[in-house]
């Protein structure tokens, strides 16, 4: 490959607070259109924004686990540009002192290799309302104007289209785990602008950037970014200049398009919001956010690593998702076996989270009940086969795994008197079999063993078999 | 029984005594209102607040109830009120019914005053003789060919003519305080951040504030009182608790003339130079004379970066209307154009046939001045200057307690005098706009006539949140000088 | 510094002004003249001068993060025209969102 590309991404994440960030609206999504409104965020005269507090407490902890420096002194601003969805005519933004600057986070890359990505800026600002198009014109629903919104500016870091996906995971992961967003992305909560240009390999200039607007999945970040990059290289080898210009993903089509917006549209006329007094936060307001601060992904990874003695693979994937490492946590606290736990986690419960389709909270069997399960088979009560089989049949009738053992008798044979008698039958019923072991055919004995489990119903204490059947034919 | 001579603690006791109802108070007004039309103070005037005065009149005004209680109001027609229209003086809002109440309004109906009706304004508050209205010119009622002073000149009239016992407007580069003066009667534009803007339509946010007018220094304070204070609906209203200045200035007499025995007042002798008529200057040496009696010392200060207050105002003020006034697009309310096949054309045409020439230009002044390629040296140079001119004053007040200077180098000029050439008529406001800048507070209080029966006016003006110094000289002035005050301005052809 | 006819139309295109049936040749020369006064700040030092753009400077408590529904109704009334309890545009075909 002759190229390179060079990826940022600009993160817009919506605050979790109750209300918007300037007025007392509620942020709960899916009410009827234009219900949560009011002089404020639908702009009427005279009307004035007072800043939400929850809203910054929020953005402050998110800035510090992205190890950002935070502004003691930030501004709000104002970007001018008429649209129907922004009824004030201009969004509150932050422009020149924004939130937090200077911060970083690492990813793993495919090689299994930590890089870390840079963040140019965090800073505060409030969502836009929401068009929808109809045969005579467009119609305008306010809810969504003025919903708190972070934006997370990266540095122009990633060099594959798979860094950048590794990338926006991660700060989804961190959100989630700082409880600060939903991170619902067909709700919106999470929204995506790519910044993708292309050069040649070695180079030290970059190319001219393209930026890839509204890309809402992991999914579709790769697409456009590798679509993109096809794009630019195909200009590029045909002797041409990319344009600097802003596209729109088309996820129907896998494409980008030229959103041919005028010139002139792009002076956003900033200057400091002269209705909001400069933003000060003192030493112990941000020193209390950061004492505050959850356990972190990575620092949660290294200590399931440390204390549960997992390996790398195992830890990353139970610190995905801050539910998942909670459900595991509390399996672990119920079972003590944190091995068997991982195990669990990893075959049956993020399986079955996958046919399903739903969300680990969302998930029908709560850790007590798994835990009574895996201690069945640490117990010996059941074996792994079984087991399994009790898993899904639990999952399905809702059932626990006591109850289900007991109505279909699936409780493992251990008593040896009982076992012996099936094993006695066994040798009765195969003398061939057991005429050629004697001779030497020792391979036979997992075929002697077979025939005990199956006679069992496989319930037969496996261990027992072996040792009973050993001791008959030695 | 002459209503006009009154002050409001007279009027309230009146009310207490049953020697005069609040319907008495308000038909007076209503129909003096009706008799002055041709002053076209009033865009709105609500009749029903007779009825709101019946059901106080049926209460009965008691001892304990606020002092403003039954007593007829006018405010300015860019402060919203709930359920009543809010034109702002333009085309764009002639229709528009506020949805909610300003913290003002809010405040004034809790005290129980009766709104009389919205007064006209020049549109946006943008212009300084109230000739920008949609509703046409406001009239002097002095001189009949005389501007009343803008924007607020609907709100100073209806004081001076006597249709409304108080008012209020508002001040971003003189706004209340010029008119007031035109008008003869007193007038405060407090700190920045002593009153709420909730609810104000905004022409320059950081300069924006609103201020009381009345004929006299008792109902000023009163009608100050009542709507100062801290609000958390606006974010840059000061968290100062307020205090009562009415209360103040009826505190120990005797103890507030010796607390200001050494207090001295400054004179920017530099600003006071060119432009500035004959009359104005006897009138200022005549004021000096008065507070000098009085015990005042004088010192000269000077405010040097003042001679670039007019630059640097139009610059900030213009480059955040142009942004305030984005929201007026034809689309979420107000005006909106037939010729809208598309996005573009909705926006610019119902904007271009909405607003006025003045609104117009000082949109496309303000979007220049912050537009890529000028924002540094147009808008942010602008507030560097501003910083200066601040400083200016934090240093002359160290040398003295309060600035006198005039309010306007000339008295009420003519109708149409100043139409035509904008730069001239900015330079009205040449004395009033650097206390905005400083976000000081200024006391306009009336100090005579010019030769041709103008009124002459005066400003005091203070420390940051100093107010009370404001007041309780101007209280003294008012002792003294009584034939300054409580006057109705009366033209020989006007209907009593 | 002189405004110009095209940068009137500029201005007005940023500001979203129709100034074609003004004159807009008068319109350009008291702009002109006013940004002509303006240029009396070029001789001033500003330099280690902090810019004032708030007229307030004082901390205080933030909103606290509670809901207050407001009579929404009102609003829409007020609005110049609406469908369906949506207000209404003209078709919008380019850029969804900024």
């Amino acid at each position: 490959m002759k190229y390179e590309s060079v990826i940022g991404l600009e993160i817009h994440s919506q605050l979790s607070t109750k209300s918007k960030m300037f007025c007392s609206c509620s942020t709960s999504f899916g009410k009827k259109q234009n219900t949560n409104i009011c002089p404020v965020c639908s702009a009427q005269p005279g009307s004035l924004p007072s800043v939400n507090g929850k809203a910054i407490e929020y953005a402050v902890k998110t800035a510090l686990a992205f190890n950002c420096k935070i502004n003691k002194n930030s501004i709000f601003a104002r970007k001018n540009y008429f649209y129907p969805d922004l009824p004030k005519g201009y969004q509150i933004s932050q422009y020149e002192e924004p939130l937090a600057t200077f911060g970083w986070i690492n990813i793993t890359t495919k090689d299994n290799l930590e890089k870390k990505i840079g963040i140019t800026r965090i800073h505060l600002e409030e969502d836009a309302g929401k068009n929808t198009h109809n045969y005579d014109g467009s119609l305008v629903d306010l809810n969504r104007a003025g919903v708190p919104l972070i934006e997370i500016v990266s540095e122009p870091d990633m060099r594959t289209p798979e860094e950048a996906v590794a990338y926006f995971k991660k700060i989804r992961t961190v959100l989630q785990y700082l409880e600060v967003c939903d991170c619902n992305m067909e709700e919106g909560n999470l929204r995506c602008d790519v910044n993708v240009s292309v050069m040649e390999k070695g180079q030290k200039v970059f190319g001219t950037k393209v930026e890839v607007k509204n890309v809402n999945s992991f999914r579709f970040v790769e697409k456009a970014i590798n679509y993109e990059i096809e794009r630019q290289i195909k200009i590029v080898e045909a002797g041409e200049k990319v344009q600097q210009e802003t596209r729109l993903f088309d996820s129907s089509s896998n494409i980008t398009k030229s959103m041919r917006k005028k010139e002139e549209a792009n002076d956003y006329r900033y200057f400091p919001e002269p209705d909001l007094i400069p933003l000060v936060l003192d030493d112990s307001f941000i020193d209390h956010q950061s004492t505050t601060l959850p356990e972190l992904p990575d620092k949660k990874k290294e200590r399931f690593i440390k204390s549960f003695s997992l390996s790398n693979y195992d830890a990353a994937v139970l610190t995905s998702e801050k539910d998942i490492s909670k459900y595991y946590e509390e399996l672990v606290s119920l079972v003590g076996d944190a091995k068997s736990c991982s195990n669990w986690m990893q075959t049956e419960v993020l399986r079955a989270l996958n046919e399903q389709k739903i969300e680990i909270v969302k998930f029908g069997m709560p850790p007590k009940q798994l835990s009574s399960l895996i201690k069945l088979v640490l117990s010996g009560e059941i074996n792994q086969g079984t087991a399994k089989e009790v898993f899904n049949e639990m999952l399905a009738t809702e059932l626990s795994a006591d109850q289900i053992i007991e109505k279909k008798g699936l409780k493992q044979i251990s008593d040896p008197t009982a076992i012996e008698k099936i094993v006695e039958e066994v040798i009765k019923e195969s003398p061939s079999q057991v005429e050629q072991y004697k001779s030497g055919k020792v391979a036979l004995m997992g075929f002697l063993v077979g025939l005990v489990m199956k006679k069992s119903k496989g319930k037969a204490n496996p261990a027992i078999v072996n040792e009973l059947l050993k001791k008959k034919l030695n | 029984m002459d209503i006009l001579k009154y002050s409001i603690p007279k009027i309230a006791k009146m009310l207490r005594e049953k020697k005069i109802s609040s319907q008495e108070l308000t038909s007076f007004y209503l129909n003096r209102i009706k008799n002055n039309k041709k002053l076209n103070a009033y865009i709105t005037v609500l009749e029903d607040s007779l009825d709101i005065a019946k059901s106080i009149d049926n209460a009965g005004v008691k001892e304990k109830d606020p002092v403003l209680k039954g007593i007829p109001y006018s405010l300015k027609d860019n402060m919203l009120v709930k359920g009543i229209r809010t034109t702002c003086a333009s085309k764009i809002l002639e229709n528009y019914t506020a949805n909610y109440n300003s913290t003002v309004a809010q405040r004034l109906n809790d005290s129980g005053a009766v709104l009389l009706g919205k007064t006209n304004l020049d549109e946006f508050a943008m212009g300084s003789s109230n000739e920008n209205s949609f509703f046409g010119p406001v009239i002097n009622p002095w001189n009949h060919k005389h501007v009343p002073g803008g924007s607020s000149g609907g709100s100073a009239v209806s004081v001076s003519a006597g249709l409304s016992q108080f008012s209020y407007g508002t001040d971003t580069g003189g706004s209340v305080r010029l008119p007031a003066c035109f008008n003869g009667i007193a007038s405060i534009k407090p700190t920045y951040g002593r009153i709420s803007r909730y609810g104000i339509i905004a022409f320059a946010s950081s300069l924006d504030q609103v201020g009381p007018m009345a004929r006299n220094i008792e109902d000023l304070a009163i009608a100050y009182d009542v709507v100062c204070g801290p609000d958390s609906k606006d974010q840059t209203c000061s968290i100062k608790a307020k205090e009562s200045m009415y209360d103040f200035l009826s505190s120990d007499k005797a103890s507030f003339e010796k607390s200001f025995s050494k207090k001295k007042i400054g004179i920017p002798r530099d600003m006071i130079k060119e432009g500035v008529s004959e009359d104005v200057l006897k009138s200022l040496d005549e004021s000096i004379n008065v507070l000098s009696k009085m015990g005042f010392d004088f010192v000269d200060v000077k405010i040097p970066n003042s001679k670039y207050a007019l630059d640097v105002y139009y610059i900030i003020a213009t480059g955040e209307a142009s942004s305030n006034l984005s929201r007026y697009d034809g689309i979420h309310y107000g005006y909106r154009s037939k010729n809208n096949k598309d996005l573009d054309a909705l926006y610019s045409y119902s904007r271009g046939e909405a607003f006025g020439d003045e609104v117009q230009r000082r949109i496309m002044l303000g979007t220049f001045v912050l537009s890529a390629g000028y924002y540094d040296a147009y808008f942010s140079k602008a507030a560097k200057v501003r910083t200066l001119i601040k400083n200016d004053f934090n240093n002359a007040f160290n040398d003295c307690d309060m600035i006198l200077m005039p309010v306007s180098p000339v008295t009420a000029f003519k109708l149409g005098e100043k139409t035509s050439d904008p730069l001239t008529m900015y330079l009205s406001d040449v004395f009033t706009i650097s206390v905005n800048l400083a976000a000081l507070p200024s006391l306009g209080f009336p100090s005579g006539f010019d030769k041709t029966g103008l009124p002459v006016g005066m400003q005091l003006i203070g420390k940051h949140f100093d107010e009370s110094s404001l007041f309780s000289a101007a209280k003294m002035i008012q002792e003294k000088k009584p034939e300054w005050f409580n006057n109705v301005a009366q033209e020989k052809d006007s209907v009593k | 510094m002189k405004i110009t006819g095209d940068l009137v139309d500029k201005i007005a295109g940023l500001a979203h002004l129709d100034v074609t049936k003004k004159n807009k040749s008068l319109l350009a020369e008291q702009l002109t003249q006013i940004v002509e006064h303006m240029r009396v700040l070029d001789q001033v030092d500003v330099s280690n001068v902090e810019p004032m753009f708030h007229g307030c400077i004082e901390t205080k408590p933030l909103r606290k993060d509670e809901v207050a529904p407001f009579e929404h109704e009102l609003i829409m009334s007020s609005a110049t025209v609406t469908q369906d309890n949506y207000f209404t545009v003209p078709s919008i075909i380019d850029g969804e969102n900024e």
